[in-house]
């Protein structure tokens, strides 16, 4: 997995990847170190949204996040979460491009995909980190689909 | 009709489509990709009855797919709608869908292309103009510097909305059509990428590879002779999106990938 994510990083403006389970938990890192702490509330963050969406019936293989200063990109591993940090101005379709390519790769890696199955975890929205006004509208917008 | 119908819009248009699924009775889905843009269109019986594409949905969805001038398209049948959002019967859809086609041609003998710029003139309306909300959101925007087409993507719209108004406020006598800058020499990719480019494509594709590849191109707003290094992952991508087999896909952009990094 080191490697696909040192491939990931190899496009132009790339600032870092990494891997974290369906709970947002690191599994692997390729990102400067002193930043896992930061990096662990990225990877909670994108995985509730990704729940999130997946409980009103608007599930997404792809996110992308862009901000003043930087662009998050977040690809759905099934049983994990790719996230990759980026400068916003980087080539968008010469990173998606690397990470269909990486991503296709990674699927059929054996060893790969038992580090991900024992790292799997269910994909919810945690009740306890939203506000109760959140939670009753993802419900009833669940319940609509 | 074959099992799947696909094919490029360039040859084909959308309205031409629909007419042709709705006269034969057909239900399922057709799905439109543009680069990165995706639409998908819902029939029943003959009957469209769903459509999405970006923010889009129902008639309105429609309607923007129809602005699509390139892109491919594949219809594949019995599949079932996942919602009814569209209401207007079917053949109101496609006249008012041919209704907005053959504004385009109008609009387009102002604007020809998607690249073009503005600027406000300086002379200005001979009367009175009044300017809704959204057009002054347009005009705001107008600086002899952004295309129709960043334009349309600021304000999160499709193109032919902002086609629209544009025309109205050239014909109003408010803004003239600029000269685009001068853009700084941008380094080109050279002959033998684009070789290695038809032989792989055409491989998948078939013979009308290189076809697609040239619609594909021109849609980016430039040409063989000198497409810009930096827009290759970009043409990659729109061309990868036209395979259909994920298989396929990943395969070609795997080789089309590794031939960027050796450029």
């Amino acid at each position: 997995m080191e490697a696909s994510l040192a491939e990931i990083n190899g496009v132009p403006g790339v600032r870092g990847s990494f891997i974290c389970d369906s709970r947002g938990e690191m599994i692997v890192s390729a990102v400067a170190t002193g930043l896992d702490a930061a990096l662990d509330g990225v990877g909670r963050e994108v995985t509730q949204t990704m729940a999130a969406l997946e409980m009103i019936g608007e599930a997404k293989s792809e996110l992308d996040f862009a901000y003043s200063r930087t662009r998050v990109v977040v690809h759905d591993l099934e049983k994990a979460v790719l996230i990759v940090l980026c400068e916003p101005k980087v080539d968008i379709s010469l990173l998606r491009l690397t990470l269909n390519v990486v991503t296709t790769r990674l699927k059929g890696y054996r060893d790969i995909q038992a580090q991900l199955d024992a790292r799997e975890v269910e994909k919810e929205v945690l009740r306890d980190d939203i506000d109760d006004m959140s939670w009753h509208l993802l419900e009833a917008l669940g319940e609509r689909r | 009709m074959p099992e799947a119908l696909s094919g490029n819009l360039a040859q084909l248009p959308l309205l031409e489509i629909l007419k042709l699924l709705s006269s034969e009775g057909q239900t399922g889905r057709l799905s439109l990709s543009n680069g990165a843009s995706k639409g998908e269109i819902f029939l029943r019986e003959g009957n469209v009855v769903h459509a999405a594409s970006g923010e889009h949905i129902s008639e309105e969805a429609v309607y923007s797919l129809m602005g699509w001038l390139q892109g491919g398209f594949r219809f594949v049948p019995d599949v079932g709608a996942p919602e009814e959002s569209v209401t207007t019967p079917t053949e109101q859809v496609l006249l008012e869908g041919a209704r907005r086609v053959q504004q385009w041609g109008e609009i387009k003998k102002v604007i020809p292309s998607t690249d073009v710029v503005f600027k406000l003139s300086p002379v200005g309306a001979s009367g009175t103009v009044n300017l809704e909300a959204y057009e002054w959101q347009v005009v705001a925007r107008v600086n002899a510097a952004r295309t129709v087409a960043q334009i349309a993507q600021d304000l999160g719209e499709d193109e032919f909305r902002v086609a629209k108004v544009l025309y109205r406020l050239v014909s109003a006598g408010l803004l003239e059509v600029g000269e685009k800058p001068e853009a700084p020499l941008r380094p080109t990719i050279n002959g033998g990428f684009f070789r290695r480019l038809d032989g792989e494509f055409t491989e998948v594709m078939g013979p009308l590879g290189p076809v697609i590849i040239d619609d594909e191109i021109a849609a980016l707003g430039e040409t063989r002779e000198s497409f810009p290094r930096d827009k290759v992952a970009q043409l990659i991508e729109r061309v990868s999106a036209e395979i259909q087999d994920a298989e396929k896909r990943s395969r070609f952009q795997g080789i089309m990938l590794e031939a960027i990094r050796n450029l």
